[in-house]
């Protein structure tokens, strides 16, 4: 009465092979037959089969992974380390199934983790890049009652809160803007806003080289700009005497009055995680656009005057709009 | 200090080669795995897996220490050869000098084992 034990052989010969496995198996199966199977009954028999089996394959594996150096490669601590390298991708090769599982979840698992790890640090942990920088405020309009809980404000509504306000140092609007850049190389998408000529000081956040903009040069026809930081890397090879050049920008020409420092970014910060700011260009609104109510495209930042906390800003900034000006 | 990495065959017998390569003198021409097992199982009362014995077995071959050619096939064993082992000249050497440097650290220390 020959044993049967298919699985167990199978096993055998994941480790050992031709003759070895042919003594092993032949063993095994004689002891069983001959002494173990008489003597201890059919459950207790098999059951000593299957703790050969498994005790033959772990013995053989743990002789080899300690006992088959190769003199040649490294030293002795690095050899181990090999060998351990070695069996380790051996094991994951046996059993593909598991090991893409594996893999894939914790392929998953480091890729959600990064995503939530950029929102959370750009949104939460860094700290905003601007002096004092807890007075600083999104100001935002309100129409619930069309759908809109909060929607930036039309430019004549910004002259409107500016002068009613008392609870704001200073308020500054923002509008998106984007240019084509030529004539530095390969023709270049650029995107950043149009912005307050007094936005840097109520960031507190100074350029690293050259200055913020002038007053006067927030009116239509000053063709000046501020870059970014990697922009400046960029287009401007880190040129230290980067001030005074132009960009070719939309076609027109503008000078380069300041170069922001790495880090910063401007306002809004929902856009931390997407859109970087390549340069700033003055707001520069004609009057015309500063009597516009219609288009809610502005966004504006506040600073909070000393001794105002944002919960009276709050209360004080809640007028309804006058509707005889609708 | 003794390397553990030093190539296998400058090195000193562990002591569970020595058992294999006693159990082969002793079983003389009758030496095969199960033989074996069952001779150091007898005497020692340890129970050692067919898969550590024939990893030292093949790397006592590949040494010189011991030989093997395969025999009959029984039907107990499911028509699979035996292989028989014998320890050759060189096996009969490492055993002498491993055995001897153990005896020589033990002599006369056989009451004092023996009262621990």
């Amino acid at each position: 009465m020959t044993p049967r034990f298919p699985v167990a052989r199978r096993l055998l010969a994941r480790v050992f092979a031709g003759d070895v496995l042919e003594s092993i198996s032949g063993d095994l199966d004689e002891e069983y037959t001959l002494h173990i199977r008489p003597e201890r009954g059919r459950l207790r028999a098999w059951a000593w089969y299957w703790r050969q089996t498994l005790r033959s394959i772990r013995d053989r594996r743990d002789l080899r992974l300690h006992s088959n150096p190769a003199p040649d490669r490294g030293g002795p601590q690095m050899l181990l380390t090999r060998q351990h390298l070695h069996y380790a991708v051996r094991s994951l090769r046996r059993s593909p199934i598991t090991t893409s599982i594996a893999i894939a979840t914790i392929a998953l698992g480091i890729g959600a983790s990064a995503v939530v790890f950029s929102v959370v640090n750009a949104a939460l942990l860094r700290p905003l890049p601007y002096g004092q920088a807890d007075q600083v405020v999104m100001m935002w309009e309100s129409n619930p009652q069309r759908g809109f809980p909060t929607m930036g404000p039309t430019p004549a509504n910004l002259i409107d809160w500016k002068a009613r306000s008392r609870s704001m140092a200073d308020i500054a609007a923002l509008a998106q803007f984007s240019a084509t850049l030529t004539g530095s190389g390969d023709p270049r998408r650029l995107v950043g806003q149009r912005v307050e000529w007094h936005i840097f000081e109520l960031l507190q956040a100074a350029p690293m080289l050259g200055r913020a903009f002038l007053p006067e040069e927030d009116a239509p026809g000053h063709n000046v700009v501020i870059v970014s930081h990697a922009l400046w890397v960029q287009v401007l090879g880190s040129d230290p005497n980067a001030v005074g050049r132009q960009l070719m920008m939309n076609g027109q020409s503008r000078t380069v009055v300041g170069v922001m420092p790495p880090g910063f970014r401007m306002p809004p910060l929902e856009w931390a995680a997407g859109q970087i700011d390549d340069m700033w260009v003055p707001m520069g609104m004609s009057a015309p656009e500063m009597r516009r109510r219609g288009s809610h495209y502005l966004n504006v930042v506040g600073r909070l005057a000393p001794g105002v906390t944002l919960s009276t800003a709050r209360e004080e900034m809640k007028w309804d709009r006058d509707p005889a000006r609708e | 200090m003794q390397n553990k990495y030093t190539p296998s065959s400058d090195r000193a017998l562990g002591e569970f080669e020595q058992l294999v390569l006693f159990a082969l003198v002793r079983l003389e021409d009758q030496a095969y795995g199960l033989s074996i097992r069952r001779e150091i199982l007898l005497r020692t009362g340890r129970d050692v897996s067919a898969g550590a014995l024939f990893t030292a077995l093949e790397r006592f071959e590949a040494r010189g220490y011991v030989s093997s050619q395969f025999g009959e096939s029984t039907q107990a064993r499911g028509g699979k050869r035996k292989r028989y082992y014998r320890i050759e000249a060189p096996g009969v050497k490492a055993l002498a000098r491993a055995h001897d440097a153990l005896s020589r650290m033990a002599r006369g220390l056989t009451q004092k084992l023996k009262a621990v």
